[in-house]
């Protein structure tokens, strides 16, 4: 990002990014500033296979949601991606397991699929020809 | 707070129907696109349109002029926050969305109290008579969904909650598309699956093909699938991941396959055991009683199994042979009296009969029929008697090959594609597991005294290097049994173990529950040995099963039904696993599909011990064989020896249905079948 606006000496303003979220956005960089830098495969899918979460980053995710997803939004906006990749797995963590069902108690999500779309997802297994 | 709501007290409040007081239609904004919610949350509001008199003039003033509720990403809510250069996965909501909670059972949870809307009543004039901020406060307490049910109760108590902000979506609502879907990346395909019918939303996020694809990967259907690894098709790659998980082992959800139909064919069994076999194709399943036989073809739709013809024999049927893989549409049989027949299943003589097959001390006890020539086989203890016709001269033809294992199970090998010519003969032979009886015991009521040397060849098992081999349609993969272990392996040839090796590639084991079902019923010893070392390898301690087939498609990997005691498991091997380039894939990241097996030390590389654990179907009494059709239209079939045919295909209807919806059938006594109910369970 400081790179994109080169050198500036005027604050740069962050909308997308309130303090609280900033403040652990900062507190997250400063525990992993001595981490070897990202391999060249960075982007390859075996990032994004595992599931592991390293045990400080664990703790660092145990907020509410309302703040977990704010650091998402935040990593993402800020292009942090091991933080991205660290909340997103958090997520992925919270997901596993779970039936639908389960998975909207957990996040507070609506059912709003018809009986129809229902039906027709139920129906997705049969598999009619290659394509 | 608590304190303050005593839902038994009388409470003076004034109610007056105002129709002039604004709706709620004009306080809640409409999302065009949701007609049936719309008309929902209209009417829960018609229901509720009285409206507070006295003490709340100030709110219903504010309510009257503001024309509709804030969007959220317009009235400060965290949705509008941090998305701007996203589709937010929920952006298309709308406000009145959000009232999409069943209204009328939701219960409203006040400071620990709990109450449904309609018990609300009594209590609403002694909270609206609270001051604006107090009445927040009690709000606040609320959760998500209450709030949602209390915002609807009042139009005033609706008011208070937008013009204090406390209606927010929740956290995970903020999310746009490509951040939803960054999370889809790090789940297992399982969860991806299931998240995906979590709401409309995550649904649509799902349909990215490369999503799709990486998971299908991970599941091992990718790299040897030209049709997934090429789709660009959502829709498809949608029903192929749909069908895997719908088949994982660790799919606790239903949606797997289910019991569509039941065949009673009882009608024609006189013994008390129906003597079913099934083609070496798995496409016609052959009812054996006392000297006929009844060919049915299976079908994975409409009626599933349908009367082809019967063969009347001169002796009573010990074993038949069915193999239509190359168009060849005969039967081989053996009968007492160590005769054989081949006969063609729309003629009504008898092709060829063969007579004095092997010896009166050792009897055949097995019969192979050649899929693309006029060949036969028979096999005994000591080895197979092979009959063929000469092309050139015509004459009948037979010779005998000695074999160190007694030939209980006995087949043709299918030609390899590219390498072997239709005159090329290949036979797989081998032995019962010592702890199973002889095929002809448990299919056909055979004595085991009348089949020499029953008892004398047990001492070589532990030299036996497999039992009860049947191959796979590609005529290179081998399903067998491991002596050591018991499991169920699928391998080939060993390429330096010499022609009685088989080479161990990929085990199959039941699920836990089956195994724990099977130690209940004491057909599996309870043992804390977790690993058992065979072949060099330590591997794991797996039931025995009894019986097992595969489908005769494996162009999208192979499906094998086992039958483990009286319990039936369908494995699924993936392609990138059959294949060997699941491994490859990985590292390399470039396909390296070879429908050829890797030979030489690319051979050993593949080959090391790869687990698959199976679906569990369902328990079958007295189950005696299996077919599995593994295109398209997946069916297993499960053959009981009351006479019963259970059919399982995936679940097209309702989870709940179950068998009340499944096709009954019934066989009458010329072997045809009619629906008709069937007398009783099993």
């Amino acid at each position: 990002m400081l790179e994109d606006v080169g050198e500036v000496t005027e604050a740069i303003p962050i909308p997308n990014v309130n303090e609280n979220v900033l403040k652990k956005v900062i507190e997250w960089c400063e525990h992993h500033k001595g981490d070897p830098p990202a391999q060249a495969d960075d982007d390859s899918d075996s990032r994004k296979k595992s599931s592991d979460i390293d045990e400080w980053d664990q703790k660092f995710m145990q907020v509410d949601q309302e703040m977990l997803f704010e650091i998402i939004l935040a990593a993402n906006y800020l292009d942090i991606k091991p933080l991205l990749d660290v909340g997103c797995k958090t997520v992925a963590n919270m997901i596993k397991g779970k039936s639908p069902e389960e998975i909207r108690k957990t996040f507070n999500i609506q059912n709003d699929f018809t009986p129809d779309e229902e039906e027709q997802i139920r129906r997705e297994n049969e598999w009619a020809e290659d394509r | 707070m608590a304190q303050e709501i005593r839902m038994n007290s009388p409470l003076p409040y004034v109610y007056s129907e105002e129709s002039s007081v604004p709706s709620a239609s004009n306080s809640l904004s409409v999302d065009a696109g949701s007609p049936r919610r719309e008309s929902q949350r209209s009417q829960s509001t018609s229901d509720d349109s009285l409206h507070i008199s006295n003490d709340c003039h100030d709110v219903v003033d504010r309510a009257k002029k503001r024309k509709c509720l804030s969007h959220p990403h317009g009235s400060g809510s965290s949705l509008g926050s941090g998305v701007s250069s996203y589709r937010s996965v929920f952006g298309s909501l709308s406000s009145n969305q959000i009232s999409l909670a069943d209204h009328a059972s939701t219960p409203t949870r006040l400071a620990g109290c709990s109450l449904t809307l309609s018990q609300a009543d009594p209590i609403i004039g002694r909270c609206l008579r609270l001051p604006d901020e107090t009445f927040v406060r009690i709000l606040s307490f609320l959760d998500h969904r209450s709030l949602l049910s209390a915002r609807l109760a009042r139009k005033s108590w609706n008011d208070v909650c937008v013009e204090h902000k406390l209606l927010r979506f929740p956290s995970v609502y903020q999310l746009p598309v490509e951040l939803v879907q960054e999370i889809f990346g790090s789940t297992s395909p399982l969860s991806f699956n299931k998240s995906r019918h979590v709401c409309r939303a995550w649904h649509l996020s799902a349909l990215e093909p490369f999503l799709l694809k990486q998971h299908l990967e991970a599941l091992g259907f990718h790299n040897a699938e030209a049709s997934v690894r090429d789709s660009r098709n959502a829709h498809y790659l949608v029903t192929r991941l749909s069908r895997e998980c719908s088949l994982s082992p660790d799919n606790l959800e239903g949606g797997g396959l289910r019991n569509t139909a039941i065949l009673d064919l009882s009608e024609l069994v006189t013994a008390n055991t129906a003597n079913f076999t099934v083609s070496i194709c798995g496409f016609y399943a052959l009812l054996s009683e006392g000297c006929v036989v009844y060919v049915y073809r299976l079908k994975s739709t409409q009626e599933r199994m349908e009367y082809v013809t019967s063969v009347v024999c001169p002796r009573r049927v010990l074993a038949v042979s069915m193999d239509t893989s190359n168009q060849r549409f005969a039967i081989a049989v053996l009968l007492e009296g160590r005769i054989g027949i081949v006969h063609d299943v729309v003629e009504q003589e008898a092709q060829s009969t063969y007579q004095d097959i092997c010896s009166e001390e050792d009897l055949p006890r097995s019969v192979a029929i050649c899929p693309q020539r006029r060949c036969v086989a028979f096999g005994c203890h000591g080895g197979i008697e092979l009959h063929w016709v000469d092309a050139l001269t015509g004459q009948d033809l037979n010779r005998w090959f000695p074999l160190t294992a007694p030939s209980d199970f006995l087949y043709f090998l299918p030609p390899r594609r590219g390498i072997d010519s239709a005159k090329k003969l290949r036979l797989i032979s081998s032995a019962v597991h010592p702890k199973d009886v002889s095929p002809l015991t448990r299919r056909f009521g055979v004595s085991p005294d009348s089949l020499a040397f029953w008892d004398t060849w047990e001492p070589r098992a532990g030299q036996s290097d497999h039992f009860q081999a049947v191959p796979l349609s590609d005529g290179y993969h081998i399903l067998f049994i491991d002596p050591e272990s018991g499991g169920l392996c699928l391998g080939s040839d060993a390429p330096l173990g010499g022609p009685t090796k088989l080479l161990r590639k990929i085990w199959l084991t039941p699920p836990e529950s089956v195994v724990e079902m099977m130690v209940e019923e004491g057909k599996e010893a309870n043992t804390n040995e977790k690993l058992r070392v065979s072949h060099g390898r330590r591997i794991k301690n797996t039931a025995r099963p009894s019986i097992y087939a595969s489908g005769a498609s494996i162009k999208h990997g192979v499906r094998v039904a086992a039958g483990y005691s009286d319990h039936v498991v369908l494995f699924s091997i993936p392609p990138d696993i059959f294949y060997g380039s699941f491994e490859a894939e990985s590292t390399s990241g470039q396909p390296s599909f070879s429908v050829q097996p890797p030979t030489g030390a690319d051979f050993a590389k593949a080959h090391e011990p790869i687990w698959i654990t199976g679906y569990y179907i369902d328990t079958i009494p007295r189950l005696v064989d299996l077919a599995v059709h593994s295109g398209v239209a997946l069916a297993v079939y499960a053959f009981s020896a009351s006479g019963r045919v259970h059919v399982y295909q995936l679940e097209k209807t309702d989870a709940t249905a179950k068998l009340k919806d499944s096709l009954r059938m019934t066989a009458t006594k010329n072997g045809k079948l009619a629906i008709g109910c069937s007398s009783g369970e099993d």
